[in-house]
């Protein structure tokens, strides 16, 4: 444990630096404050202006934006991963205590974290979702999705440039929630194969439904994000040798 | 001669990392996008798509090309020869504009037609895909690391994106007419709809005039942070 800790000592110091940590803790923060005080007063300009009623995609909302904390936290830590291999600093790691493993568990974990976390912040005080038991399974899929999107970049890019251009195509990831809730029942599967189309599911789900069709929801977006891990973490460390 | 070797390798560059055939994912991603977007909102959604995507792709992938370069040392013994920073960042700005004019024709022509002004609406996308790349280079000079590049560059470019508040009537003032995107967003709006000529020169004139603006700086930036360390080790780190 003590291997990790001057590892993560480490990244504290050098948050001025590479500032993934800082990015990965102040933006959804951010976020969640536009989502407390800011979503109240853009909903009722619309409702005063335009005679819309924002507050009718306030769960849609909810999951959209929290589905950004995975992608930021994850492809943040995949270009400092990059960042690293690049400038041989992986190498260096394989050969001291921590080893190639213990790096690569470290990377992925604190993400994960870090998303488990500010997730479950957002859905207790975000005031567009109330928390339930049920979302539990929600922080799940959420906590294997941001080492996802790390490996996703860090696994198929040959270097930073590359990952800075796959970023590109990791952003449309953002579509999961949209097919989730916009596309109509029989065609959303289409999108099935998107890892945040999971969640988002999952979340549309528990509002309407509950016992056997959450569990088995989540139960599959469980498989999908454990096959889709165990896959890039194995193409990874086949890249780093 | 030296500009078009440059230019040349650029785009072989980014053939070979990728940038076209990621920008044929995007683009029918984009497409799809649009196709199921409602008519009325169909053509402003392809206007803020190629404003924010294609004609800014720049903005985050010469940046990337920069410290690449850089962790491979290619700076030390490319500014030994002739080859200038000038033409460097001509280069890059030029070549990434080819991607960006492709791609936001692709989109254009398969959403909605031929431009109505084809001039106009090229004209927006290469100075502000060059606007955006030597801004990024500007940026990527001061910086170590991929994501503090990613932070600063989004913090120098949050100003550029506020003519959309005008555009989409949330909020408008006439400080936004000095900003090149305000420039950018009428020239675009040409692929559907027509364009004064007084409408179409200020568009052209204040995107030239920033680009020549952003190219000095980037230059100094370039120079002072990248060209000063040349021959130092960790090629300009």
């Amino acid at each position: 444990m003590k291997k990790y800790h001057m590892l993560f000592i480490s990244d504290i110091r050098h948050t001025g630096l590479d500032p993934v940590l800082m990015v990965g803790i102040f933006a959804p923060l951010a976020l969640l404050v536009v989502s407390r005080f800011g979503f109240p007063m853009i909903a009722d300009w619309l409702s005063n202006g335009y005679a819309f009623d924002l507050y009718e995609y306030s769960s849609f909302a909810a999951i959209f934006l929290v589905m950004t904390f995975p992608m930021l936290t994850g492809m943040m830590t995949g270009l400092l991963m990059l960042d690293e291999r690049d400038e041989n600093v992986i190498s260096y790691y394989a050969v001291t205590p921590l080893m190639r493993r213990g790096y690569m568990v470290y990377r992925l974990v604190l993400p994960s974290v870090l998303c488990t976390l500010l997730s479950t912040l957002y859905f207790i005080v975000s005031g567009l979702s109330s928390f339930q038991f049920e979302h539990i399974y929600i922080l799940l899929l959420l906590a294997f999705e941001a080492p996802c999107f790390a490996l996703f970049l860090a696994s198929f890019a040959a270097n930073k440039v590359e990952g800075l251009a796959l970023s590109k195509i990791g952003g449309l990831f953002i579509a999961g929630p949209i097919v989730a809730y916009f596309v109509p029942s029989p065609w959303q599967f289409i999108g099935a194969w998107i890892p945040t189309y999971w969640p988002a599911k999952l979340f549309f789900v528990i509002e309407t439904a509950s016992g056997f069709s959450v569990l088995a929801y989540f139960m599959v977006g469980l498989i999908f994000h454990l096959s889709l891990l165990s896959i890039m973490v194995r193409i990874f460390i086949k890249r780093a040798d | 001669m030296r500009f078009r070797t440059a230019f040349a390798f650029d785009i072989r560059f980014q053939w070979r990392h990728g940038f076209y055939w990621i920008y044929i994912i995007i683009c029918a991603f984009y497409l799809v996008l649009l196709h199921l977007i409602p008519d009325h909102y169909r053509d402003q959604t392809m206007l803020l798509l190629t404003f924010s995507d294609p004609s800014a792709l720049g903005l985050i992938l010469a940046g990337g090309i920069v410290l690449l370069e850089r962790d491979q040392g290619i700076h030390d013994p490319l500014f030994v020869t002739p080859f200038r920073v000038r033409e460097y960042l001509l280069s890059k700005a030029s070549s990434l504009s080819v991607l960006s004019l492709l791609a936001a024709w692709v989109i254009h022509v398969v959403a909605s037609g031929i431009p109505q002004s084809p001039i106009g609406f090229s004209a927006g996308i290469i100075l502000t895909s060059s606007f955006m790349t030597v801004l990024s280079i500007g940026v990527v000079a001061r910086c170590q690391t991929i994501n503090g590049f990613i932070l600063l560059s989004q913090v120098f470019a949050l100003p550029f994106i506020l003519p959309l508040l005008g555009y989409f009537k949330v909020w408008n003032s006439k400080v936004f007419l000095l900003l090149p995107t305000e420039g950018t967003l009428r020239l675009l709006t040409s692929g559907t709809l027509s364009m004064s000529l007084g409408n179409f020169m200020y568009s052209i004139m204040i995107l030239l005039f920033w680009n020549v603006v952003i190219f000095a700086w980037a230059k100094m930036s370039f120079e002072q942070h990248v060209m000063k360390r040349i021959g130092k080790g960790g090629g300009g780190k």
